[in-house]
């Protein structure tokens, strides 16, 4: 637990010392949301109907923006080696990252979720659908990203790499957080979508830091 | 498997290690035994394995062949500390920052600004590491390995852009670690001088 702490603490320190980038990556779901709406169209029927996924696929995007930041930095400074020899377990290290990472590009996607349920024409009765659906699926995006920048630690700009070998990877959670969201809005029985959600997070904290501490394990040696 | 020799108090005995990166063996069949209170002093041309011998050591590198007990992982590993050629130092973070974080890891709790008055940092505790110029942050790197209560330090090339002062810091605090019970394992360039430290010749090929 003292290792978590230390570990998440000392993320959060640096992804505030750099805030500048994390602006960007608020900015850009902030942004991608608004320009949406101006290339649409003004028929709020269209709009109301590609809205969840809308937003979905933007906040994933917007998660992957920052997957350099996670392990590249600290195998370029030696740090990587260090909080590996440390750790009580790799695990434990993948899980401290995913944490910090979904702290800082995950929640505040779910804070932002009333302006984008508005901006999209949800109105009021999408805010808590989808900052919901945001909650629960969102860990799992900042999990398996992580993963994905343990696999291209040690490449040079490694970020889109990351991305790409992420993406295929979130569809599940793209397909039922955005049917979680459109359900809702139907005013059908969504409960189902969104315990799949769920589920889906759930595989993934458990698998998750096993599939990465193996990728650090396997790009290092 | 032979017996290795010497009793429990040995802090660490390798046998047979080899290592080869990229289809290219660096050394093969190290053998050595390094018990409490010893310094070790790995040398060799460029390329002849230092670094990867402690990388090893560390847990940090798979050998290809060969074993070394206690190894780098498990529970030994919270009594190894390694410093390798990147000071593992995060510009962004003062200097007390960085040393706090790794106290926290080495859960040792000892004081952060007595070790960096030790290291010659006193006086530039609250200043953001990217300030400092390289020869401290090789002193940063060193009160890394001072902050926790390792029984086994593996340096490698420690004195690195260290200037004379801070060369007599690190031989001081080496031979307070060993007085302490402690050993040490340090690559340096061939024709350093290092009281009383055992030798390992890293030939190269």
């Amino acid at each position: 637990m003292t290792f978590l702490r230390a570990v998440v603490e000392r993320e959060l320190r640096l992804y505030l010392r750099g805030v500048v980038d994390l602006i960007g990556v608020w900015m850009f779901f902030g942004i991608a949301i608004a320009m949406l709406p101006l290339s649409i169209g003004p028929d709020p029927e269209i709009l109301r109907r590609i809205a969840p996924g809308a937003a979905w696929a933007i906040a994933l995007l917007a998660s992957m923006l920052s997957l350099e930041r996670v392990f590249a930095p600290d195998q370029r400074d030696g740090s990587l080696d260090l909080l590996l020899l440390h750790a009580p377990s790799a695990p434990l290290l993948i899980l401290a990252k995913s944490l910090a990472h979904w702290l800082v590009t995950g929640l505040p996607f779910v804070v932002l979720a009333p302006l984008a349920a508005i901006a999209l024409g949800m109105d009021v009765q999408g805010v808590w659908p989808l900052a919901g659906a945001l909650l629960i699926g969102t860990p799992a995006l900042s999990l398996i990203g992580t993963v994905g920048s343990a696999l291209t630690a040690p490449v040079r700009r490694g970020g889109i790499l990351a991305a790409l070998i992420v993406l295929p990877q979130t569809i599940p959670v793209l397909i039922f957080g955005t049917a979680a969201v459109s359900e809702t809005l139907k005013g059908r029985d969504s409960g189902p979508y969104f315990s799949v959600l769920g589920a889906f997070t759930l595989a993934a904290v458990a698998l998750a830091p096993y599939a990465g501490s193996a990728a650090l394990r396997a790009v290092r040696n | 498997m032979p017996e290795a020799p010497g009793g429990r108090d040995d802090a660490l005995v390798v046998r047979g290690l080899s290592c080869e990166r990229g289809e290219r063996e660096l050394f093969s069949e190290v053998s050595f035994v390094v018990a409490d209170g010893q310094l070790l002093l790995v040398t060799g041309p460029n390329g002849s394995g230092k670094s990867s011998l402690l990388r090893i050591l560390a847990g940090l590198l798979e050998p290809s062949a060969g074993s070394c007990r206690p190894p780098g992982r498990g529970p030994f590993a919270r009594s190894v500390e390694y410093l390798g050629h990147a000071n593992a130092v995060k510009i962004r973070l003062s200097v007390r920052e960085n040393l706090t974080f790794w106290a926290q890891l080495a859960g040792a709790g000892n004081a952060v600004e007595p070790i960096l008055q030790r290291v010659g940092l006193g006086a530039f505790v609250d200043m953001p590491a990217g300030w400092l110029s390289a020869g401290q942050l090789r002193r940063l790197a060193l009160s890394r390995i001072l902050i926790g209560d390792a029984r086994l330090w593996l340096l490698d090339e420690p004195a690195a852009n260290l200037d004379s002062a801070g060369e007599a810091v690190l031989k001081a605090e080496l031979a307070r670690h060993r007085a302490a019970g402690g050993s040490a394992i340090v690559t340096a360039p061939a024709d350093i001088e290092m009281a009383d430290a055992e030798r390992l010749e890293l030939a190269g090929r």
